[in-house]
């Protein structure tokens, strides 16, 4: 049992050394994956159709740029999570009613009487 | 792009890690479970920051000219991480529940021996 | 414990307390569901400050308060009903011939309106109310169980509810 607790506290403390490299290494090296410096946000709120898209800087710079002519909505993040991905909100909504009917038939009661039942023939 | 919040998502995870194997409580367990959960969407959210950015909402009250925003994308997929979470924090502290009333202990040693 | 017509009532000073709150709540919470595309916040936000309206009735008023006041039944129907509208309203961008959740009437109001942009304010009412029941149910579950331990502690003759 001594040597299972000791290899266990040797493989986290290898994880937190690995982690805390790459964490350094990511915030010295790898480039911002949005930098939207070059887009003026009050001149777009009054022409919403001024920029053009043909040569993007990835996925986020074509939603910033589109999103008030094509959706209307003020809110950037609402619109993406209601109409650029709304199959992803599909899915989570059905984890909820997955997780509150799994709970409501664990924790009923009518399953313990059954139970106590069983036991006492 | 924030120093800090990199180096504290790692120490998040490797703290939830080590109660779910080694703490005895199973109320704990279930906690280390979700600081787990809670040091990845850290992770997530940090990673489209930008210096001298706003939130990406177009209100005019509070635009100044020459703003410019933060990445939108990684925000909108950390919405559905949370809502993951919380549900399986709740089916496992409902397990919770269940286990106390049958065995009548709270040590994950003694729950191990399967009755039937 | 003290008992005033059947329902346990806490002190004075929490149950006060509980009173203040609770309409402030409930207001800010319709507040962020309702304006989920002008403002931060939306309709997963608002749904669960709104559920938190449960467990302040429970602090001020025990149990038996809390479950004389909210029918689970009702709350337990109506999240079914919450996720079924959502995908009618998805639905409605396949019928019109584009994609699962396309914008098919997003120009009924000007930038910056209350129903500005089509069917992601719809969506957000729908996902919004869902929410709202489904913590509810499940925080009036898990509070339910603590009336039955208090009930056979309390009860000598052994009466089942």
């Amino acid at each position: 049992m001594k040597a299972k607790r000791a290899a266990g506290l040797v493989a986290l403390v290898v994880i937190l050394v690995i982690g805390l490299y790459t964490a350094s290494y990511t915030y010295a090296n790898v480039p911002l994956t949005y930098d939207g410096s070059d887009v003026d946000v009050t001149r777009l709120y009054e022409e919403p159709g001024s920029y053009d898209v043909s040569d993007p800087d990835g996925i986020a710079d074509i939603i910033v740029k589109t999103d008030l002519e094509k959706t209307m909505s003020v809110n950037d993040v609402a619109s993406i999570v209601f109409d650029y991905r709304g199959y992803d909100t599909l899915g989570e909504s059905f984890i909820l009613l997955t997780a509150i009917a799994g709970s409501f038939v664990i924790l009923s009661k009518s399953a313990e009487k059954k139970s106590k039942g069983g036991d006492e023939k | 792009m924030i120093y800090t919040n990199y180096i504290a998502s790692v120490l998040l995870i490797v703290l939830g890690l080590y109660t779910i194997l080694y703490k005895k409580h199973i109320i704990k367990i279930v906690l280390g479970m979700g600081i787990v959960d809670y040091g990845i969407n850290l992770l997530i959210v940090s990673i489209g920051f930008n210096d001298g950015g706003t939130a990406p909402i177009f209100t005019m009250s509070e635009l100044i000219s020459g703003a410019y925003f933060v990445d939108p994308v990684p925000q909108a997929l950390t919405l559905t991480s949370i809502v993951i979470g919380a549900c399986v924090d709740a089916m496992a502290l409902s397990l919770v529940i269940k286990l106390y009333k049958q065995y009548k202990t709270t040590n994950a040693d003694e729950i191990r021996r399967l009755r039937g | 414990m003290k008992f005033k017509n059947g329902i346990q009532e806490q002190d004075v000073i929490v149950k006060c307390a509980a009173d203040k709150f609770l309409p402030f709540a409930l207001v800010f919470g319709i507040y962020v569901i309702l304006f989920g595309t002008v403002s931060p916040g939306g309709g997963f936000q608002g749904g669960v400050i709104v559920a938190s309206a449960c467990l302040l009735l429970y602090l001020g008023y025990g149990v038996r308060g809390a479950a004389d006041a909210i029918n689970a039944e009702v709350l337990r129907v109506n999240e079914a009903i919450g996720a079924c509208i959502y995908v009618i309203l998805g639905v409605a961008g396949i019928l019109c011939g584009c994609n699962f959740a396309a914008n098919v009437f997003y120009d009924i109001g000007a930038v910056g309106d209350l129903i500005s942009a089509g069917t992601i304010t719809f969506m957000s009412y729908a996902v919004g109310y869902k929410v709202l029941t489904g913590v509810g149910f499940l925080l009036l579950l898990m509070l339910g169980l603590l009336a039955a331990a208090d009930d056979d502690d309390e009860t000598p003759a052994g009466e089942n509810e």
